[in-house]
This record gives C-alpha cells, structure tokens and sequence, in this order.
C-alpha cells in the first residue's frame, strides 16, 4: 500500500493536471483556429466527453486501490507488463515532447546565447530531481503553479481588457460543424492530461470521480478562459502569430510595465518545468514497475534523460517547427485514458477478478 | 551515498558549463540600440527605414538622461525589404538593435499599404515587437517626421506618441496599431503626421543636441483612410470617432441666436443595432454625450443648445457614413459586427452587404 503521505490530494491532483493542460495550451496554439467562439463551444462540448472518458479510471479505484497499469498484475502479468509499457512509451514521448518545446520557445523567448544542449539539459535535471521527489510533493508544488498562472492570466486579461471587443467572437465560418469537431478533437488531442490522471488517480487520496468532475469543470473554464482572452484581444490577428498567447500579453499594458510578455514568460517556464517533472515521475514510476530491482532516483535519471537525448538531434537540425506545428494524434490518449481502464473496469465486473495489489505499490 | 555524489557531480558540471558558456557572449547594454520610433518609406529600389536610437544626451557621467535633450539618435539605411533595411541599420550603427520598446511606427505618405502584411513582415516574424505599437502616416516622408528632435518628453518617441495620444483622446483623429491594420477587420484609419516649414530655414542646424518643441516642428494633417486614398479633417475624423466608438473626448461648436458657443464634448458613447427590415439590412448607431459648454446658459437655452448640437452632429455623422459605406470604406466596424451578430448573411453575401446596408445615425446630447 503506497504510505497515505505520498498520495496526492485531490486538489493536488487538479492543480497538477491543471498546469499541465495550460502548459500544452499557451504553447501548443492551434494553427487552424478559424472562428475562436466556434473553438471554444468545442473545448466546452468536448469537456463531458473528457469526463466519460477518465470516470472509468476513477471508478477503478474504487475497487482497487491502484492505477491503471498494476490492477491486473498478478492476475494476467503479461497484460499488466504491456499496459506499463504502454505508458512508459507515451510519457517518454510527451517528456519529448515537453522539453524539446521548452528548449525551441527558450531560444526563441530570450534569444540565449547558451547552446540548446545546455538550455535542453538544464530542463531534464530539474524534471530529474522533480520527479525523484514524492508524488505529493509535485501535487504541492503544481498548487504554487497554478496560482501564479492565475495571476499572471488576471494581470494579462486587466492590462488587455481596453482592447477586449464582444464582436471579435463570431461564426462566421462557411463549416461551422466541421470547425466545431476539428475544435473538440484538437482540445482532444492536447489533453495528455487525461492520461495523466488516469495514471494516477490510484495513487490520489479521496473521491476520484468528483476529482474528475472538478477537474473537468475547471480544465474547460481555464482553457475556455484563454482562449476567450486571446479572441476578444487579437481577434483574426492571432492567427499571423507564432504564439498568440505571447503576443497577447506582450500588448497587455497596466501601469507599472508596458507589455506583460516578462510575467507570462514566468510562469510558461514553471508550468513546463511542472510538467515535465510530472511526465518523467508518471515515467519513472512505471519504469520501477517493470524493473523491481531499479531505484528511484535510477529510473528518473533514465526516464528524463532519454526524451532529451532524443530531442537534441531534432533541436540542433533545427527541425522542431515541423513537431509543434503538427497535430500529434489523439488515439494514445483516448486508449490511454479511456479504452485500456474501461476494459479492465469491463472485465473486472463481468469476472470479479480484481485482487489486492497493494503489495506491488510498496515501492 | 555514490549515487547522490554522482548527481551532485552532474548537477556542478552542468552549472560550470553555463557559467563558461556564457562568459563574453552576452551583450551589453551599451551594444545595444534601443529603437524607440522608426520610419518607412518607399524608394526606387526597395524601401528606406529611419530608425530613432535611445542615446543620452546627458553632460555628466555616461548614463545621465538629459531631459531638455532629445535623446536619441538617427540612422538611416536601405534595403530591397523593411527586414534587409533593418540588417543593413544593424551593421551600419555597430549595435544590436533592439525592438522591445518601440513605440511608433510611421509610414511614409508615398508608401502603398496594398499588402500590410508583406510590408510588415518584419513585425510578425519579432516576437520583441508588440502588436499595440502606434502607427501613423507621414504628409510627405517619414524620414522628415522622424530625423525631428522633439525634447518635449524624454525621448522624440514619446513627445510623438505623446502628440498623437492626446489628438485621439480629443477626437481630432483616430488611433491606429498594428493588430488593427493587420487583422481583417474592416479598413484601418490612422493619424497623419505633417513637419511644419520652419520660417527661418537657414538657422536649420543638423546638430543632434539641437532640439524643438513639438508644437513648432509638427502637426497633425488629418486622418488617412487605408484602402480608400482619403485624408479626413477634423470634423470628419470626430464622425468617425463618435461612429466607431473610440471617441473619448471632443469639441464643437454651435450657433444659439446668433451666438458662437464652444462644447466640450465627454462621455461618448455609441451602440449599434443590427435589423433586417423589408429585405435589406439596416445598422443604426446611437451616439450618446455630455455636452458642457464655455458659457452660461438658462434651461431654454441649455436646450436648444442640446437639439442644434445633436441636429448638427447627426446631419454630418450621417452623411459621412453614408459617404465611406458608399465606397466600401468600413472604418466604422461595421464588417465585424455583422460577423458577430449575423454571420449567414456575411457568408452569403460577404463585404457586398456594405453596399446596401441602410445605415443610419442618431446623436443624443445632454448638456451639463
């Protein structure tokens, strides 16, 4: 049984999940945004989606205190071992992902002179050292990001409001209904989220479904919000921009600074840092699952270097614009969050196969 | 106990790395030029850009701001693009120029604005410019506005945003950015900008201390209207303030039995209604306003100075309406309004629908 000391607190939970989704949507901007109410109807009709989608991992708890990729173990090894498998892969690819953006938008923000292995290196010791620490100290942590995001969005918003026009949100699109799909399946697609609390809702103290439900309610009101913001500022402008966050709040004036851009850039480094410690930790964890006989500090040292040696050849050919602009594929997330928990939700109820794991969670 | 050693040793080594790496390749603050203002115009072989550099004009230590000074510096460069002008202005001034505090961007009178997008290429692709930077128009060259010294405020850019802020605030024209010219949201008006003849040219001095106040080197020439080849003046340009509701503050003046009498106008506001009468799509604004005039009035006269004001208003923000709608000419925002409210007959009949849209205006005055 994991020590009830290092479980996460549901709000814990939320504030990491949070930070993670917000990461994804200030830098992962879609590029065919054409109507911003069209693709903010979408985010909010995807949202009761997203929750059918994770009930089953929540639910799974209840009946075995565990995540997803240790509730059959012992009863079918081979499945379990493919399903940690499977999201050891897809949180290597996401801390890919993560710390290769950090390092290109790096470069891009401050214009460092530092060479991008050191920038790439910098970001997976500090993942390294966060995911080596316990999974309620990044629940605590993420609580810190979450509150400086939303000042850093309420300073932008207020600097920006002057510039706020209700008439920049229309439909004027010639297909509103396929705007309106690519909308939910782009939110889809970004919400690595969900796989996130789908493997870790076993190691969460509390109820997990109204977890699930708060998160839900809270994940579509914040990305709703941002890209409500970025609508009524920048309206058709933001699709010119390479970051029409960055570029909102470079226009955000108040009465101490000309351009919010040095706050938002804050923050954007912590939520990243949160993030990419959250995916080498969700990494490692599994890493240890697969590999009894390796140690913590081992598997998160493997875990968060790999995805920066492999994205430092894709940095330095100066290949990276091709990834961020592509649409990475929704279907891990859907099977990663939904499909492989209702299964074994599926299975366990038709057969009444679930069995105490508690000893394969010691570590 | 290895374990952590050799983290710790991975941990300092990286440290000791960035601290070598950045050692003499970082830029120092006096390598580089702060542009606070630029200028484009268009010439033979491409264009001319005329930068204002920040550079102190203090007679003390190096840092000192003098603030009687115009503190900056010109440069002047070519290129087949604004972006090869602006590389050329980096080898030619010896410093890394840095956009992050620009403020002003003037386009020359000459220059064509048939594709803002590709003119202003330079802006989209640098992330240290702001898309809230003013832009405004030169009369003739937006060299002549720019190689202006104004010592009015601590920098020229400042005393010329200072100029053009205080002009919209008055109603005398219209604000223009960037995000405003770039996005479609109908057509863009800005300030136009004119260098006043100095009326004795030959103690013209070419020295940078040298400076003016800026109510004896420029002035404000009227309001350009982007896609329609138009400059407004200052009556017109409250019309198309009031109309598109970025009228803050005005003036005007009336007639009361044979009297002039002078009205500050404040608090104005316009809301605007979309309706579909008899086929055909109707807009009707409504202009609301605090009319406090420069002598005393009685409660009759207060009155008919409320229904002459408003009866004069309406007569010229309707006919200038009328006037830009007949030319496709949409500074009003009308184009997005139609968007938001009724997107079908946008889709359907697309800026056609400004043709034929019966527009009308009502200005309602009450006098303080």
């Amino acid at each position: 049984m994991i020590n009830e000391k290092n479980k996460l607190t549901g709000a814990g939970l939320i504030c990491l999940l949070l930070v993670v989704r917000a990461f994804s949507a200030l830098t992962f901007f879609p590029t065919n945004m054409h109507s911003g109410l069209l693709f903010i109807a979408g985010i909010l009709l995807a949202a009761p989606i997203h929750f059918m989608m994770i009930l089953p991992a929540a639910k799974l708890t209840k009946y075995n205190k565990a995540d997803t990729s240790t509730v059959y173990a012992e009863a079918w090894p081979f499945i379990s071992k493919s399903v940690k498998s499977a999201y050891l892969l897809y949180f290597l690819y996401e801390a890919f992902l993560t710390v290769g953006s950090l390092s290109y938008f790096m470069d891009y923000f401050f214009s460092v002179d530092m060479p991008r292995v050191l920038t790439v290196l910098c970001f997976a010791l500090a993942a390294v050292y966060g995911a080596g620490q316990q999974t309620s100290a990044l629940g605590r942590t993420a609580q810190f990001g979450l509150a400086g995001l939303l000042l850093m969005l309420l300073a932008v918003g207020a600097g920006a409001a002057e510039d706020m026009q209700i008439t920049r949100f229309d439909v004027a699109v010639s297909d509103q209904k396929s705007v309106l799909i690519n909308a939910m399946l782009s939110d889809t697609d970004r919400c690595g989220c969900l796989v996130m609390f789908s493997f870790l809702a076993g190691r969460t103290k509390g109820d997990n479904v109204a977890a699930a439900r708060r998160f839900i309610v809270a994940k579509a009101a914040l990305i709703g919000g941002i890209f409500a913001m970025v609508t009524a500022v920048l309206g058709s402008y933001a699709a010119r921009c390479k970051l029409p966050f960055f570029t909102l709040a470079a226009a955000s004036e108040n009465l101490i600074t000309e351009r919010s851009d040095a706050v938002f850039l804050v923050v954007w480094v912590f939520s990243g840092v949160v993030k990419l410690s959250a995916l080498t930790h969700c990494g490692a964890l599994c890493a240890e699952q697969l590999i009894p006989r390796i140690k913590r500090t081992s598997a998160a040292l493997v875990v968060g270097l790999l995805p920066a040696a492999a994205a430092l050849p894709v940095l330095l050919g100066y290949g990276w614009d091709r990834l961020i602009s592509a649409e990475y594929g929704l279907v891990p997330n859907v099977l990663l969050s939904f499909a492989v928990p209702v299964s074994f939700l599926a299975a366990g109820r038709s057969k009444h196969k679930f069995s105490d794991n508690s000893a394969v969670l010691q570590k | 106990m290895k374990q952590s050693r050799i983290v710790y040793l991975i941990v300092i080594t990286v440290l000791a790395c960035i601290i070598g790496s950045s050692f003499g390749r970082s830029v120092s603050i006096d390598r580089r030029g702060l542009v606070h203002a630029m200028g484009i115009d268009r010439t033979d072989s491409g264009y001319q850009v005329t930068l204002q550099i920040f550079r102190t004009g203090g007679g003390g230590a190096d840092t000192a701001v003098d603030v009687s000074k115009p503190n900056v510096t010109c440069a002047v460069c070519e290129g087949k693009t604004v972006g090869e002008a602006l590389a050329n202005a980096r080898s030619a001034t010896g410093k890394e120029l840095f956009f992050g505090h620009l403020q002003l961007i003037c386009i020359g009178g000459g220059t064509p604005l048939d594709d803002p997008a590709e003119l202003f290429a330079f802006a989209l692709g640098d992330k240290n410019i702001s898309p809230a930077v003013s832009l405004c128009m030169a009369e003739n060259t937006a060299s002549e506005v720019m190689e202006q010294r104004l010592s009015d405020k601590m920098t020229s850019a400042e005393a010329l945003t200072s100029l053009l802020d205080v002009s919209c605030e008055y109603s005398d024209t219209l604000s223009c950015d960037l995000k405003e010219l770039l996005g479609a949201e109908g057509c863009a008006a800005m300030p136009v900008l004119r260098v006043r003849t100095p009326d004795n040219s030959e103690e013209s001095s070419d020295s940078e201390e040298d400076s003016t106040d800026i109510s004896e080197s420029l002035e404000l020439a009227g309001t350009a209207v982007i896609e329609a080849d138009r400059v407004l003046d200052k009556d017109e340009a409250l019309a198309a303030a009031m109309l598109s509701g970025k009228a803050d503050k005005g003036f005007a003046v009336t007639d009361i039995k044979g009297e002039k009498v002078t009205c500050e106008l404040e608090d104005i506001k316009c809301v605007k209604r979309l309706y579909l009468a008899e086929n055909t799509l109707h807009m009707k604004s409504t202009v609301t306003l605090v009319a406090r005039a420069d002598l005393p009035l009685d409660s009759d006269e207060a009155l008919l100075l409320g229904e002459e004001l408003s009866r004069k208003l309406t007569d010229s923000c309707s006919r200038f309406q009328k006037e830009m709608l007949y030319n496709n000419t949409d500074i009003f925002g009308i184009t997005q309004l139609i968007k938001h409210r009724c997107p079908q007959i946008w889709l359907d009949y697309g800026s056609e629908v400004l043709d034929d849209i019966g527009a009308e205006c009502e200005i309602k005055v009450r006098v303080a």
